[in-house]
């Protein structure tokens, strides 16, 4: 055993934690896992599976050889079989049955035939078992002693109680199959059980069934899927059986959305009491949630105390700033989760004494302080998955929480941009205090176009999350240079960002030592010059979210202009771009762009002495409707000026518009990769 | 820190630890342990409170102001103590939550207190509890981690804290310091009281990396240190004081450099000195091979099946080699279980068995090829080594299990010839680049010795990148690109595609390519030639479409190198502390044809340049036409890998240039107006 130290987490991803994941653990997302499992698999010598084992009726089933749908040949993986029983006892608490058969078929298949089972204090793993078939047909059965018990490590997360069961299983090649069977009690809280029926890799059947004791309510409903009746296969035992799903393999998609806001699902909620529908249903769950925390927002005086000092006297704005900016800088980001603690913050008054906490931590800790204000906020439950919170599919599923700010009746000021309307009529402002970067008024780009489930007791409801202007959200690099005829060029660049779209380099700065942040710039310019070298560089305004994010800079770069003969070529584009790399595939997922925007590009560029210009690129001037881009460079007195706006006004596209968008982009492209031509005279 | 010399890749002397000690014996005297003494927190000076930017460390996101590790084998525990000066806001991140590793069940970690210190001196202390983490459980093994987050801690706060480590009376665990942490350390103080062994009585017993019982007699311990810093042992143990500690930088390209921080190792051995250990390891190492390799009436047979009488030393070598190449490599598939191969009636005890089964880890087939070479005939030997790409054997550090790969030599005709028969569809006489330049220790004739392994030149590495396009008079682009690869390169997509499919593998292909050809040209791999054939070069066949250059009013713009149009150069940062490992040496050949449409006529080819870097590097590109034809050739060698830092603005200065060449244009004229090209298409109307 090492004795030494030092390793530590790093908080960089502070988002990344869960307010409540999906209950269906996905493949992927077990890699870092199942290699720990499989070196340990590997370490342990593992000799135990039985050979030629007797394999459960259902996993020989699943085995036997079906014809595939053509469009699967190149599958990684085929998941043959998920079967999902969940049975209700009459005292509500619930178990969950789950089985998987996925087939391997091609060498990276090997990842989705990585059995697990999550489980945690309050969700209990009952059993855990293994099979698997080798290519040759032997079969195995795993043992309890082969199997490795992994320990959630998430970002941020300083401590989580979930742990995952995996395994390495034998036989586990191409043409080999793996099967295995969890059961697993839900938490004494839950009452929705979910159905991941599309997964990364296609899926040739699967199941999902409810058990529910006499008397009892389920109510499904659907995200990216028609609705789907059930079959009554009991008295109140329900099952629902889809066959032959696409998988969605996002990895090497362009601008994609996040998997989780594109795979279907379901989820079916049940009770003793009949289950509302609709936004009755979002009421429901938004009511317990409230009930849940709202006790935990319950501050001390020293809160009070505190709040008082930080807000001062100003008006609504001015002690709403104040007390964000103090959650923002102050609070640390620390996740402690421990059984319903994945869902229930802390108590405001541990947050503020300790001075960390997690997303709802940060959230109930700013709601008790603007309540020690005069300001009244509550909670809202999203997903960073744009689209994952759906209006339409009623849920308690997402991985972090925000807050809305109520606005009083009649206030007015430019900084509330994030502004909804709820249906009480209320207005809110939303916020959210995990992030650093995004100052209050505005809303980090992740959430921006997403729902959020707002948690006002009986007045809960799922809201829509705003897009900020297209001018909001801008960057404006301006730039004089001076060209030698020897094709050095010298100058000095003033790159501002403003808006939500800066929070990640203003993050990135933040944390950078002086020497990182001109290693950053230097890891820029490298996109734009051959050889350069860096002068002066200067960053400000990196914690001020009032003030644009500034980098100015210097930079002399040898040979930027080619000679070619009695030429000299200039590209007058000097350093940025806006262009997003597009594939020529048939697109089939809708286009996510990361935020709308504006992006100014203003560059002087003098020409040496003795040279002329002889020819300008085209001007070029697009509009497709969700964005527009307008080039033009110009030979005035010595000097070459480019000009460039480009605006874009949707955070999404249909799938049907990618050629349009490729278009657009091939002409940016174009625009930017262009020369302008210096004639000697 | 810097590299004395730059080869080989070896640190001096050489020699396996027993990390672990079981105790047993009735003679055991069971030391009684005193209750943990609650030591008091340091004062922080007023210097300390005040500081915002460590002159010592001006980039610091934290300081260690202090740090101290004692360790105690009598006692059985390991105490740290850790005062951190937090200068920004990473170092806050980096600095506020602590987590702590250790094996549960053996071992746990107590006595957690801590304090944070804020600038104007308020004491905020630690009053929670720590969390017990479970990371892994595998069977009776449980990998822990205390885990606890500091209160209030910001910018500008000193934090505090202390822990012991307490593990089990029939366990001793002598400490491997890591005198070098991820930020400057002002000074440290390391402490180890060893076991006594002559005083206790006690038998440490343990296995060697061969599984042979040990039996342990003295302490040993292996110092990286800085220059000038001595351990000093006395009565009560031994003692290390440590200033001004720099940390360790993370750079590309950087070699191992957890093989060269500072550090101290201490462990129990029988060893009487280094070349007594490495001797009696490489003697069991030795003996196992030879076990292993023995050329078996199996092993003969398929040999002889294999061999015509008339073969030359260099045929049979080959053909021995082309044989053990088709033997499925499971480093780049998958390590079956004990399970699995039981089922399959398998077992793994000789070269014969991975010869049946068809089947073997890189290690075994590696041997496996010295068998079948030694039942050829000729005089074959193992040599166990490092991964450059890892780390490098560090001989003061008696710790065979350092040695992670066998490589083979075959002595033909009085010369010795290095094979890598581990790395699946490595060139016959040749060695995968992490094994190259490396301290190593092979299998002689009287025993073991130390050795250097060969190191690759430019001509094992050559590459030739073709293209024969067409330009049509839109800017379209058609045409195809012939890749041909020898050496590491053929060898990493040979290695990708083991490990994944030929499918993939054209993927990825595409991606590499695509990210350095120009702007709207889009390739397409169509097929590998040679995938499986080690003995000729890798040929990559791609399709090329999509369009070419810009315009303006009166000209067309193409880029002048096709391969390396979007390419940016190796090194961005302008200054270096790591040396430069570049991994094995290259030569690079461009030959591309452009054929121009009827109406695009040549106005401006780029001058021919030349970057030298005498002796170790090169870089050449010519331009030419020909009626209505572009020739670009380019050329860029490299002859050496490992580059000290002070030659780093040297190499930086010669791929800068080398990438700024890349970007030279080729000029066309246009002498049809109403063609539209590329800049065109995204237009409105």
């Amino acid at each position: 055993m090492r004795t030494n130290h030092r390793g530590r987490r790093i908080l960089s991803l502070w988002f990344s934690a869960p307010f409540r994941s999906m209950s269906g653990v996905r493949a992927g997302q077990l890699q870092a896992a199942a290699l720990i499992a499989a070196l340990l698999a590997g370490c342990t010598g593992s000799a135990h599976a039985s050979k030629d084992a007797q394999l459960p009726d259902w996993v020989m089933q699943a085995s036997t050889n079906t014809p595939l749908k053509a469009e699967w040949h190149d599958a990684r993986a085929i998941y043959l079989l998920e079967d999902t029983l969940l049975t209700v006892a009459p005292d509500g608490k619930a178990v969950e049955r789950y089985r998987a058969v996925v087939k391997i078929l091609r060498p990276q298949g090997r990842n989705f035939a990585m059995p697990f089972a999550a489980f945690s204090k309050d969700e209990k793993l009952e059993s855990f078992h293994v099979w698997s078939i080798g290519q040759d047909g032997h079969h195995y059965a795993m043992k309890d002693s082969e199997y490795v018990e992994v320990g959630a490590d998430e970002s941020g997360i300083l401590y989580n109680d979930e742990r995952v069961k995996t395994a390495s299983p034998p036989g586990a090649d191409p043409g080999g199959i793996v099967a295995w069977e969890s059961t697993t009690q839900l938490p004494s809280w839950d009452s929705e059980g979910e159905w991941s029926f599309q997964n990364e890799v296609p899926t040739l059947h699967s199941a999902f069934e409810i058990d529910l004791p006499a008397g009892w309510h389920q109510y499904a409903v659907w995200f990216r899927h028609d609705r789907v009746q059930p079959a009554e296969v009991a008295p109140n035992h329900f099952r629902w059986e889809q066959n032959n799903i696409d998988g969605i393999d996002l990895s090497d998609v362009p601008l994609a959305p996040k998997w989780r806001a594109l795979a279907a699902r379901m989820s079916v909620h049940f009770a003793a009491d009949p289950v509302p529908e609709g936004d009755a249903l979002w009421a429901k769950i938004g009511d317990w949630y409230y009930q849940l925390a709202a006790p935990r927002s319950e501050g001390g005086s020293d809160i009070a105390t505190e709040a008082r000092t930080v807000a001062g006297d100003g008006d609504f704005m001015a002690r709403l700033a104040k007390v964000a900016d103090f959650m923002q800088q102050q609070i640390r980001y620390v996740g402690i989760e421990i059984g319903i603690g994945n869902l229930q913050p802390h108590a405001a008054e541990d947050v503020f004494q300790k001075r960390y906490g997690d997303c709802k931590d940060k959230a109930t800790l700013m709601i008790a302080m603007l309540d020690a204000v005069g300001i009244r906020a509550t909670w809202v439950a999203v997903d960073t998955a744009r689209g994952f919170v759906d209006p339409g599919t009623p849920s308690i599923a997402g991985n972090h929480m925000i807050m809305a700010i109520e606005i009083p009746k009649g206030y007015e000021n430019p900084r509330l941009e994030a502004v909804v309307t709820a249906k009480t009529g209320r207005r809110y402002l939303i916020f959210d205090p995990t992030n650093p970067y995004v100052p209050v008024g505005q809303l980090p780009v992740y959430l921006q176009g997403g729902y959020g489930l707002l948690a006002a007791g009986a007045d809960s409801q799922v809201i829509p999350l705003p897009v900020l202007k297209p001018d909001t959200d801008t960057i404006d690099r301006k730039a004089n240079f001076e060209l030698a005829p020897d094709g050095t060029l010298k100058g000095d660049i003033t790159v501002l960002r403003y808006g939500a779209l800066s929070d990640r380099m203003r993050g990135s700065l933040a944390m950078d030592s002086d020497k990182e942040q001109r290693e950053l710039v230097e890891r820029l310019l490298q996109h734009d010059f051959s050889t350069f070298t860096l002068g002066t560089e200067k960053v400000a305004h990196v914690r001020e979210l009032d003030q644009p994010l500034e980098m100015d800079y210097s930079i002399t770069a040898p040979l930027y202009a080619k000679g070619a003969g009695n030429l000299l070529l200039v590209r007058p584009r000097v350093v940025g771009s806006d262009a997003d790399g597009l594939d020529d595939k048939p697109r089939k997922v809708p286009i996510s762009f990361e935020g709308v925007g504006t992006w100014r590009d203003d560059f002087d560029v003098k020409i040496p002495a003795g040279y002329a210009v002889d020819d300008v690129p085209d001007p070029v001037s697009v509009d497709v409707g969700f964005a527009t881009y307008h080039s033009q460079v110009k030979a005035e007195a010595g000097t070459l000026h480019y000009k460039r706006e480009y605006v874009l006004k949707k955070l999404e596209l249909e799938p049907g518009e990618y050629g349009t968008l490729r278009k657009l982009e091939s002409a940016i492209t174009t625009d930017e990769n262009s020369d302008a031509v210096l004639k000697k005279q | 820190m810097e590299f004395s010399q730059i080869v080989p890749m070896v640190r001096p002397a050489v020699f396996c630890s027993l990390r672990r000690f079981f105790f047993f014996t009735s003679l055991a005297l069971i030391a009684a342990i005193p209750a943990f003494a609650a030591p008091t927190w340091t004062q922080p000076t007023p210097q300390e409170l005040a500081m915002t930017v460590d002159p010592a460390a001006p980039d610091a996101p934290a300081v260690y102001l202090f740090r101290e590790e004692i360790v105690d084998d009598n006692l059985h525990f390991h105490r740290v103590y850790a005062r951190i000066k937090i200068l920004t806001e990473k170092g806050k991140e980096q600095f506020s939550d602590i987590e702590i590793p250790y094996e549960g069940g053996m071992s746990d970690i107590r006595a957690v207190e801590g304090r944070t210190i804020h600038a104007d001196g308020t004491i905020v202390p630690f009053t929670g509890k720590p969390y017990s983490k479970e990371l892994v459980k595998s069977g009776d093994v449980r990998w822990m981690a205390k885990v606890f987050s500091m209160p209030d801690v910001q910018v500008g706060s000193i934090v505090e804290y202390r822990y012991e480590l307490q593990y089990d009376d029939n366990w001793y665990m002598p400490p491997h310091f890591y005198i070098q942490q991820s930020v400057f350390v002002h000074n440290a103080h390391y402490h180890f009281v060893p076991l006594d062994l002559a005083r206790t009585m006690k038998i440490l017993t343990g296995k060697d990396a061969f599984g042979r019982d040990t039996v342990a007699n003295r302490l040993l311990y292996y110092p990286e240190l800085p220059p000038g810093v001595k351990v000093r042992a006395g009565m009560d143990g031994y003692d290390l004081l440590v200033d001004d500690i720099p940390p360790i930088a993370s750079e590309e390209f950087s070699p191992p450099l957890d093989s060269y921080a500072y550090q101290l190792i201490f462990y129990y051995s029988e060893a009487i000195s280094g070349q007594d250990y490495w001797k009696e390891e490489g003697k069991a190492w030795s003996k196992e091979v030879d076990r292993f390799a023995n050329p078996s009436d199996k092993i003969r047979q398929a040999v002889a099946g294999i061999l015509a009488p008339v073969d030359t030393d260099d045929q049979k070598l080959r053909k021995i080699y082309a044989a053990v190449m088709t033997v499925e490599n499971t480093r780049f598939t998958r390590e079956r279980s004990a399970s699995e191969n039981t089922a399959e009636e398998l077992r793994v005890k000789t070269a014969a068995d991975i010869w049946e089964q068809k089947r073997g880890s890189d290690d075994e087939i590696a041997w496996l090829f010295i068998s079948m070479a030694r039942a050829a005939g000729f005089r074959a030997y193992a040599a166990a080594t490092t991964e450059r790409n890892k780390s490098l054997l560090n001989g003061g550090w008696l710790d065979w299990s350092q040695l992670e790969d066998e490589i083979a030599i075959v002595n033909v005709g009085g010369k010795d010839m290095y094979f890598d028969p581990g790395q699946r569809y490595c060139e016959f006489g040749k060695l995968h680049w992490m094994h190259t330049q490396l301290a190593a220790i092979r299998q002689t004739d009287n025993g073991t010795a130390e050795i250097i392994t060969p190191a690759a030149v430019y001509q094992d590495n050559q590459t030739l990148r073709t293209a024969d396009l067409a330009l049509s008079a839109d800017g379209a682009l058609k045409g195809t690109v012939r890749i041909s690869m020898g050496g590491a390169e053929a060898l990493r997509w040979r290695q990708q595609v083991l490990s994944s499919d030929e499918q993939q593998a054209k993927k990825d292909f595409d991606a590499m390519l695509q990210a350095r050809v120009p702007d709207g040209v889009v390739v397409k791999t169509t097929h590998f030639v040679g995938l499986t054939d080690y003995s000729s070069a890798l040929m990559v066949v791609a399709d090329v479409s999509g369009s070419l250059g810009t315009q303006t009013g009166k000209r067309v713009f193409l880029p002048a190198t096709f391969f390396e149009a979007r390419a940016q150069p190796l090194f961005a940062a302008g200054k270096r502390e790591n040396p430069v490992d570049l991994h094995y040496p290259y030569v690079a050949q461009d030959k591309v044809d452009l054929t121009l449409a009827p109406g695009l006529t040549i106005e401006s080819l780029p001058a021919a340049a030349s970057v030298p870097m005498p002796p170790l590097a090169l870089y050449k590109a010519a331009y030419s036409n020909a009626s209505s034809t572009c020739h670009e050739e380019r050329l860029i060698a490299l002859g050496a890998t490992l580059f000290k830092s002070s030659d780093y603005p040297q190499l930086r200065d010669f791929f800068q240039k080398a990438g700024t060449q890349d970007q030279q244009q080729l000029v066309l004229q246009r002498s049809a107006p109403e063609t539209s090209t590329p800049a065109a298409q995204g237009k409105s109307e």
